[in-house]
Order: structure tokens, then C-alpha cells, then sequence
């Protein structure tokens, strides 16, 4: 779920000087003005955990003791904000961090300040123990059901099942359980004291799916067809751009291992698609996908995983990593970025996979590639009675 | 071009007794301005040449003496051409006793002369300093200092005013000045200044977040010098187009300071050691820099020699 912001602030990301602010808040209090350096914050698309920033503070004015004073003072609310200040209507920022201050240090004149997130729970809490293992035997239990007793039961978060819920981003949950459940995806699990945040990146590994943070919120996708929320980036826009061809990013015969038997630790489904054409052109490069934490029970679902790999990953892949200034400062993981750029013939859409926002010099390193994208789409114009076909 | 400092926030330096204030230019057909400054009175060219009784009615009447209090220094300072005189009248109510000041710029005839014996009141020193005006004429700073202690009568109060006949030449700062500050129980804690002891001061903490203001002269001194720092970030993309961030300004000046009075100099030294926030602004109030002094030691240290009571030194001020 994209920034909701307006179109005047997307315009001000284009611009070449737009009226830009940050702020910095704890417990609503705004200390912009004590900042010395601001952090960078990056989230990546299949890698959960809790998100942290740290911050260098001006403290020579005792401004910050209050954190050494009373202690409670560090389960105040912080908040780091980037956007704009329209002429009229003030400014419209958007969260680039929420959290609580995990950590300060004081040194003379300074004061360091590093925040988590709320998910920092996840990496505190286990799901069940070896001698008592949590496990999800349920026979038609869809991945998003594990997902949300992992997320509200282990990790604490809000239950509601709304988008009231202040913790999860319903809309997107929603959206990801209706994928699993539209083609009767079945999985079961075993956790044997694995921390929450590790067994939900083992979901999100598993199904391909990316569980990640934003706004301050858990989003979860399964990217089918490309995002419409696409900026357009050229050289005019580009700082910098590099592109790698990774041999090993590519696997053209995928095995996906099912309907794990633990008592006896027996797999009773193996299932594999492959890419003939690149087994010939690469020779067999194989992958394995045998998890004794998480499996599908039916054979087709397992089938699904292995042809999914296959049509993403059977030849390798172009993995871009773009510096580029506030362009794409509205976007989040998963949402797609255009790229044209005739140094390296690259003139493509694809998908935000990994985030950095670098608050003190207003400047984004983006990881985007082609390893989640599927059906990317082009629209096209025909001249009424002209010539020319649509394809 | 005079330059002030003014003191906002809810630290507020004010003093115990404030005499109503005269500031402007001083020249033949001007009227006066009224505002905060540190003069008691400016002066102008009088027509009136009747009694003194009827001095002191048409002064009150066009606003242009000023009344002292109790005991008073003060001193008058102008800046003339060798042909001009200065002269005031000290004129006390309750026993209709006058007092004329004379005071000529003349380096060759300068000289502090009264008409008649006033008792309680002296007068010393003809002082003058050449300073190059605004329109690059060498022109001199006279000033004197003089010491009332008129106690007779029931009002206590002598008015001060402008002779008739004599006028002043192109100087901002011509008038009456106080030179120390006289105390007055108005039931509020006193705190002395800590650097020079030159006068007592009162500290009011209000709530509000604007009090009012304190304004500290400064003469023109030449050499101020303005300075701005964009607080940015710069991108060019592969095309080489530019893009910027400005995430904020910070100001800051650097203004020499010369011939500032022991007031002024005490409150632009108490400004700096509260770290208090100012506004740096000019005559026309045209706000210049907001800041707070800066400068490692004392800004206003070094006496202005030859003169006892006039320092220089130098502020930075920098953005907050």
C-alpha cells in the first residue's frame, strides 16, 4: 500500500528544488532543530526485521537528559518525517520511521539516539520450544492463516480484523490471504522455537511473498501483475546506476519438498519444474526447497512454487541498483520503477525490492529488479483510422 | 546607518528606570521621534526667546526636554563642525532656578561654561573625538558630562531643554544621554551587572513569549559585514541536472563596534553571556539577522581611548 499522498507532493518530488522539511519528533515534541545528522532507513522486500535508525543530537543544552532522568522516557513515540511544505496548506509529510528509542548514548555535547520499530518484538518473541514445538497441522490452512497467528498471538500484535488495525495493513493482508485462498494454496508448519520474525521470513521465502514494513505497518504482497504506482527515471533523474548479471541468481530446475511427515521426518510429495531451454543453454543448475518449518500438503500447491521460480528465475536476471534523488520518495517495496537509460540499454519497469532513504542528504539508493515481476504491461496508443496496429 | 539589537524572548532585560526616550536626527526644523533608545533627549532649534518660565512652557509643549529625576549623570554629547555651540538649559520648577550649559565644538575654544552658578550641579570635561561622517566629513564628537544632584524643591525634578538659538550638526546620536543608570525601588529584584558593575538591572520573567524589547545602539561603525550559509544538499544526475535540497539557512554577522557607551556595552555584554536570541536589524527595522552572540570572549572589552566610558570591540552574531 503506497504513501497516501497527494498529487502536489509528487509533483514537489520531481521538482529540481522543492521545498523540503524533515522533522524529527519524540513523543510529539518536534526536535528538528537539535539533529546533527539525520539516519538512513532501509527496508528490503523478503528480509523482516525490525527497522532502526539512529540519530545524532545536539545536546549541549541538557535538551536530551531527560532520557537518563527517567527512563520510562524511552517508550515515548518517536517519529522521523520527510516531505514538503505547500504555500497554503502546510506541510504533508510522510512517516519514513515510527518506533521507540532502543538505545542512547551521550558523549560530551552529543547525544545518539537509535530507534526500532514495533517489530523489534518479533525478535524477541519464539514460537513454541523444541520439547513443545507450535504446530499447524491443519490440513486446508492457507499461509496467511499461520502468518496472522504468528503476527497477533507470538508477536503481540493488534487482532483486529479490520482496517482499524493498527498494526497490520488489512487491506494488503487481505489482498495476500484472498491470493492463497482463490487457488486452495495449503500449507502446514512446525516451529520448534524459532524467533517470530524468523518464522515469518520462512513463509514469506517459501510462498514468495514479501512481509514487510510500511508506514509503520506490516504489508504483505504476492506480486502477480505489475504495479500501476510507476515514476519514470531517466539519466535526467538518475544519479547513479549499476546493473549485475548474476549466474547464480538463476535456477532452472526447481524441487519443492512437501507434506513433511515430522514424526518420522519423511516427505511424502517431491515435485520439480524446469526450463529445458536453459538447462540447455546453462546446464542444470538445481534448487531445493525442503523446509522442515513450513510445506504444502498437496503436490499442486508445491508445483506452483517450483513453476513459479522457474518462469522468474530461469535465466538470470538483470539487478539494478539505482542512486537517484526524491523521486520515488512516495514509493514502497514492491512498487514499480521505470527505468530508461541508454548507457546500459535498460529500458524497463520493475519492482522496488530493496529501499534506502538516506534522510540527511535526501537521497535514495533502490535495489530494482525483474526476480518478482510478473506480466509486466506497456499501454499503447493508436491514431483513430491510422495505420498502425495494436498489438 | 544605525544599526540595533533587539532582544526577544521570555528573558527580558528591562531597566528599573525608564525615562521616556528621545532618538532621531537632530537638525534645524526637525521634529523628534519618539521611540526606546538610549538618549534622554534630541534637540533642535528653539524660537522662543522669552523667559525661562516661558522656555520651559514651550518645551514641554513641543516635547523636546525631558525630565530628570533625583540625581542624574548624564552627559551630551553632538558631533560638530568648528563653528557650532551647544547649549542646554537645566531649569528646575520649584525654585525657578536655570542653568545654562554651553558647550563648543570648537577644538580651539572648547570649553563647559555656565551663565550662572547652579548649586548641586557640576559639570566636567570637554571631550572630542574626530569621527568621519556619513557624507565623509571629518567632524568631531564633543561631549561633556555633567553631575546634577538638585534635590531642592518639592517636585525633586529638573527639565532639561535646548537653548534657544543653537543648533547641531549632522550626528545621530546629538542629545542628552544617560550615562549610568539610576535605581529605583519599583518592588522588583535588582541583579547587578556581574562585568562591570556599571548599573543595576532587573530581570523580569515573563510568561509571554514577547515582553517587549530592549534595544542596544550601536554607532556606525564601518565594516559590519553579513554572512549567510545554506544548509544543503546537491545531486547531479547523469545528465547533469541539478538537484537541491535546502534544509534550512543559518545567518550570521560580524559587526565592529566602536564608541559604545557603558550601557550599550553592558547590555550587548549580558546579552552574551545569557546567550540571548536577538534580531540584528537596521533603522528601518528591516529585520537582517536573527541570532544569538557568539564570539568566545567578551565582545565589548577594550576601552575606547581616550575617552572612560566608551568601549569597542567587536560581535558575532550567529543563527540559533
Amino acid at each position: 500500500m503506497t504513501y497516501a499522498v497527494t498529487s502536489w507532493f509528487i509533483a514537489q518530488a520531481q521538482t529540481q528544488h522543492p521545498p523540503i522539511k524533515r522533522v524529527f519528533t519524540i513523543g510529539g515534541s518536534d526536535y528538528s532543530r537539535y539533529v546533527k545528522r539525520w539516519p538512513s532507513v532501509s527496508v528490503k522486500w523478503d528480509d523482516l526485521r525490525s527497522i532502526s535508525a539512529t540519530i545524532s543530537l545536539e545536546n549541549d543544552e541538557q535538551t536530551f537528559n531527560f532520557f537518563r532522568t527517567d527512563k520510562v522516557n524511552m517508550r515515548k513515540a518517536t517519529a522521523l518525517k520527510l516531505g514538503f511544505t505547500h504555500p497554503t496548506s502546510g506541510d504533508e509529510l510522510i512517516n519514513v520511521h515510527l518506533g521507540t528509542v532502543d538505545k542512547a548514548t551521550y558523549n560530551g555535547g552529543d547525544c545518539t539516539i537509535s530507534m526500532t520499530d514495533k517489530f523489534r518484538l518479533f525478535a524477541q518473541r519464539v514460537v513454541g520450544k523444541s520439547d513443545a514445538p507450535a504446530v499447524f497441522s491443519i490440513a486446508s490452512q492457507l499461509p496467511s492463516d499461520i502468518a496472522w497467528t504468528l503476527v497477533t498471538c507470538y508477536g503481540g500484535m493488534d487482532a483486529t480484523q479490520s482496517s482499524a488495525n493498527t498494526d497490520l495493513d488489512w487491506q494488503t493482508f487481505q489482498s495476500w490471504a484472498a491470493t492463497f485462498s482463490n487457488d486452495s494454496v495449503y500449507v502446514q508448519a512446525r516451529f520448534e522455537g524459532q524467533k517470530v520474525a524468523e518464522c515469518l521470513r520462512k513463509i514469506s521465502r517459501y510462498t514468495r511473498s514479501a512481509i514487510t514494513q510500511q508506514n509503520d505497518k506490516l504489508a504483505f504482497y504476492r506480486f502477480t501483475l505489475a504495479s500501476t504506482a510507476v515514476t519514470a527515471l531517466s539519466n535526467d533523474q538518475l544519479l547513479g546506476l549499476s546493473v549485475s548479471v548474476d549466474d547464480t541468481d538463476m535456477t532452472n530446475r526447481q524441487w519443492v519438498y512437501g507434506d513433511y511427515r515430522a514424526e518420522s521426518g519423511y516427505w511424502a510429495i517431491n515435485v520439480f519444474d524446469q526450463s529445458t531451454a536453459s538447462i540447455n543453454s546453462f546446464a542444470v543448475r538445481e534448487s531445493v526447497e525442503k523446509d522442515e518449518s513450513i510445506w504444502y500438503v498437496n503436490s499442486a500447491n508445491a508445483l506452483n512454487l517450483a513453476q513459479r521460480v522457474i518462469s522468474t528465475a530461469g535465466l538470470p536476471y538483470d539487478r539494478v541498483n539505482i542512486q537517484v534523488p526524491l523521486m520515488p520518495l512516495h514509493h514502497v517495496i514492491g512498487e514499480t520503477i521505470a527505468i530508461d537509460e541508454p548507457q546500459t540499454g535498460i529500458a524497463q519497469s520493475w519492482r522496488i525490492m530493496k529501499h534506502k532513504l538516506d534522510m540527511e542528504s535526501g537521497r535514495m539508493d533502490l535495489e530494482v529488479d525483474a526476480s518478482q515481476l510478473v506480466g509486466g504491461f506497456y499501454l499503447d496508443v493508436s491514431t483513430l483510422d491510422g495505420p498502425d496496429l495494436l498489438l | 546607518m544605525r544599526w540595533l539589537a533587539k532582544q526577544y524572548q521570555n528573558h527580558i532585560w528591562s531597566r528599573v528606570d525608564d525615562f521616556g526616550y528621545w532618538t532621531g536626527r537632530a537638525s534645524l526644523g526637525n521634529s523628534l521621534l519618539l521611540q526606546n533608545g538610549r538618549r534622554l533627549a534630541g534637540i533642535r532649534q528653539t524660537t522662543d526667546t522669552s523667559s525661562y518660565a516661558d522656555y520651559f512652557t514651550y518645551h514641554i509643549a513641543n516635547s523636546c526636554g525631558v525630565w530628570l529625576t533625583g540625581e542624574q549623570t548624564f552627559f551630551m554629547e553632538f558631533a560638530v563642525d568648528n563653528s557650532s555651540t551647544f547649549a542646554m538649559n537645566l531649569y528646575n520648577p520649584a525654585s525657578n532656578i536655570s542653568h545654562e550649559l554651553y558647550l563648543y565644538a570648537n577644538p580651539t575654544t572648547k570649553k563647559v561654561n555656565s551663565y550662572t552658578a547652579l548649586a548641586n550641579v557640576s559639570s566636567y570635561g570637554v571631550f572630542e573625538t574626530p569621527y568621519r561622517s556619513a557624507n565623509d566629513q571629518q567632524i568631531y564628537i564633543a561631549w561633556m558630562t555633567v553631575n546634577t544632584q538638585i534635590a531642592e524643591g518639592t517636585q525633586r525634578q529638573t527639565y532639561i531643554y535646548p537653548q534657544y538659538g543653537q543648533t547641531t550638526s549632522d550626528a545621530p546620536w546629538a542629545g542628552i544621554h544617560v550615562g549610568h543608570v539610576q535605581v529605583r525601588d519599583g518592588g522588583l529584584d535588582f541583579t547587578t551587572d556581574p562585568i562591570y558593575g556599571l548599573g543595576p538591572w532587573v530581570v523580569t520573567s515573563g510568561a509571554a513569549a514577547l515582553v517587549g524589547s530592549l534595544e542596544a545602539v550601536m554607532l556606525p561603525t564601518p565594516g559590519a559585514t553579513l554572512k549567510g550559509q545554506r544548509h544543503e544538499s546537491k545531486h547531479e544526475s547523469q545528465s547533469g541536472k541539478q538537484y537541491r535540497y535546502t534544509w534550512g539557512h543559518r545567518d550570521s554577522a560580524t559587526i565592529p563596534l566602536a564608541f559604545v557607551n557603558c550601557r550599550d556595552a553592558t547590555l550587548i555584554n549580558s546579552f552574551w553571556k545569557a546567550e540571548e536570541k536577538l534580531v540584528y536589524f537596521d533603522d528601518e527595522n528591516t529585520i537582517v539577522v536573527s541570532g544569538t552572540i557568539t564570539n568566545r570572549t567578551l565582545p565589548l572589552s577594550v576601552h575606547q581611548k581616550p575617552l572612560l566610558d566608551r568601549w569597542k570591540g567587536s560581535i558575532d552574531l550567529e543563527g540559533y
